[in-house]
Order: C-alpha cells, then structure tokens, then sequence
C-alpha cells in the first residue's frame, strides 16, 4: 500500500521496457470481504433460511407423495380377469396376491415342413429366356 | 497520433468557440458552442457500489485524483484511457468513483464511454440518453447535443448509446480525432472507460487520442502475461501506460 501512496502522488510519464514492473496506481480491496459488518452476514441469513425451508418442505413433502404414488399405483393397476401363466405341460398357476400385468402362452412346437412353401412358389418363367437346369450349373472347373 | 491530436486540439483552441466563422462548416467540422451552454441538466444516480467505494476508500481516489490532476499539469496528460484486459475486473465502478473524486476538484472533468462493445456508464449513471458518442462521430451530431451536463455533480458525460458495429471503422474515422481534439479544448480532464483490450477473436483495439492508459487489474481474472501483453498493445497503439488500478484485492 506504501508503493500504491507514493506512486500515485507522482505519476510519470515514460516507456518502460516490456518486462518491467508496472506500478500500482490504486489497490482497491474487494468491499464483499473488507465490509463484513451488516448487510452480507444479513443476506446469507436470508439465503440459509431459505435453503433450510425449501429443505423442510421437501423433507414433508417427499414421503407423503411417494406414499401416495405406491398407493395408487397399486389402485390404478389393471387387474385381468384371467391371471395365468401357462405353462408348455398344461400346468397353470396363478397368483392371486400379485397379478401380472401380462399373460404369456407358448404353444407346442410343431415339426416345421419347409417343402409346403417351396411348392406354393408359382416358377418364374420369363419369355426368350433358357433357364439353367435344377442341378448345379457349371462343372467345377468351369467349363474346360 | 498524438501529434495530430495535440495539432487540432491548438487549432481549435485558437479558432475560439466564439469566433465567426466564414462559410459553414461541413457537420463534422462543426465548431459549437460550449456543450454547459446547450445541455440540459442532468441527474446523475450513482451506484450503491460507487458511494460505498467511496465511503470507505475514498482517500485512495482522492490521491489517485490529485496525481493525475498534477500529471495534467505538470506532463499536459488530460485524456486518461482506462481500460482492461477483461471485462468484468471493476473498470466503469473505478473510473465512476474516481470520476467524483474529480469533481470535488476544481476544474471540468468529462467522462468518456468508449466501450465500443459494452457500454455500461450510461446504465450505471441512470440515463438515458437520446445521442452519444455514436451519433458524434456516425452521424455528424454536434458534441454539445450528445454531452450530458450534471452541474450538481460538477461533472459531464459523454455516453455511448449503443454497441459500434464495427468499432475498427469507428476508431479510425475523421471524426474520432477531431472529436476528441474538441473535448480536450472544452474540457481541464476527460476520463475515457474504454473496453476490455482482449474481448472477442479480433486483435485489441485501444482508443486513439489518449494521452495516457491506466490498466485496471483485477487479480483474480487476468494473470501477468495478459497485463504484458496489455502493456505491449498500448505501447504499438501510442499510448503510454502509466500502471495498474488493482481491484478486489
């Protein structure tokens, strides 16, 4: 602060060189930190008491909703008429005290016959065009 | 540049704000009277932060004052830049405190928005005015139009209504320099709150027609080699730098 003083009592005029330390004109201390009296301890009050009260509320608030939310969504549930899950042997069981919200049924598998398909394919004839034969088209040596 | 300055500045001194004038003068070159004797009255709402800077630490600008009141007189420094490398380090808050630190002085103290792309003193002063500096020197209006006049406050203002769109072209015009050459004719000191030198992609562009530059410093946002860099930008520009206004310290 002496250097801040008895620089700025007499300002001079000069270039100086680039690396040279420039002196302090003024130092102005931060008036958040120096006036530490009334009016920031007063608005940090304000700003906890705030905080603690929006705290509060959500502290009220939160169980009550949560329980209100579990309650009722076990009222809104759809509740099916048939509850069952089916089983592959015929075996059915059903749970009375918590229903699923869906039902699963898998049927027996069956042989898959693959021919059925190919034979409903109508062929594909298309005029001035030689269809290659059933049989594999080309000798593996392609032809030599 | 300060040569050109310090030329029309003389030019205008001895052509006298009286004195008649042959043909008429092309707007730019209009020589008015007195902005005291055109303005109206204004008043000035100072910032909480201003009045409180004031409180407390006044006797600091009281000295900054008389030292540049004593560097005018003794180095003809009367247009003082205050300017930053960031924005936001305390600059309009310290030249506004300063600025009444002046006016408890004798003499005419001017304050100068010249934040290109922020002007912020207007604002921080309350007003709202209906010319500044921009229409000084884009549209040819007389400065005693644009300068506000606080005769309660002993101090008059220069605003900048809004934000230059090309503030190169703005700096570099006619009208800057014989602007300024007038101000300094009408007025014993002029603050100029000039922008933030680092602010966007483009390359720093200090005011020209300063007589000298104070860097307002604030610690916690600007590290040593921005000021070195500030320092060097000034110096190419021709404005000396006579030091650091430290703030939040």
């Amino acid at each position: 602060m002496t250097q801040t003083l008895e620089t700025a009592n007499s300002l001079t005029l000069s270039r100086p060189r680039a690396f040279e330390a420039l002196p302090v004109l003024i130092s102005i201390p931060n008036l958040a930190i120096t006036s530490r009296g009334v009016r920031p301890k007063v608005r940090r009050r304000r700003l906890r008491r705030e905080v603690r009260l929006a705290g509060y509320a959500l502290l009220a608030i939160l169980p009550v909703s949560m329980a209100l939310v579990a309650l009722a969504g076990d009222r809104w549930s759809p509740r099916a008429p048939g509850l069952t899950v089916e089983r592959r042997g015929g075996l059915v069981e059903s749970s009375t005290n918590r229903p699923p919200t869906c039902s699963i049924s898998l049927e027996p598998l069956e042989p898959v016959i693959v021919n059925v398909h190919r034979e409903l394919e109508a062929p594909v004839i298309l005029p001035g065009y030689l269809l290659p034969a059933d049989t594999s088209e080309e000798s593996s040596d392609g032809g030599h | 540049m300060g040569d050109i300055d310090q030329v029309l500045a003389r030019a205008y001194a001895r052509r006298g704000p009286s004195e008649p004038s042959g043909s008429p003068p092309p707007p730019h070159f209009a020589v008015e009277a007195p902005s005291s004797s055109v303005g109206a009255s204004t008043f000035l709402e100072w910032p909480p932060t201003v009045r409180a800077l004031e409180r407390e630490h006044g006797h600091r600008f009281d000295r900054l004052a008389d030292a540049l009141l004593d560097a005018r007189d003794r180095q003809q420094l009367k247009v003082i830049l205050f300017t930053s490398c960031h924005r936001a380090e305390g600059r309009t808050t310290l030249v506004l405190t300063l600025a009444r630190a002046l006016a408890r002085r004798p003499g005419r103290t001017l304050l100068v928005d010249a934040d290109l792309t922020g002007p912020m003193l207007a604002r921080s002063l309350g007003l709202r005015p209906r010319l500044g500096l921009d229409d000084v020197i884009e549209e040819g209006v007389s400065i005693a139009e644009a300068v506000m006049d606080a005769p309660d406050d002993h101090l008059s203002v220069l605003p900048l209504r809004r934000p230059v769109a090309r503030p190169r072209e703005f700096l570099n015009a006619t009208a800057w320099a014989t602007t300024f050459a007038r101000l300094r004719r009408d007025n014993d000191l002029i603050l100029v709150d000039g922008g933030p030198l680092f602010a966007g992609l483009s390359s720093p562009m200090p005011p020209r027609s300063t007589d000298a530059a104070i860097l307002v410093h604030n610690r916690s946002l600007t590290g040593d080699r921005a000021i070195l860099r500030a320092r060097e930008v000034l110096e190419t520009a021709g404005i000396p730098l006579l030091g650091l206004a430290e703030t939040f310290v």
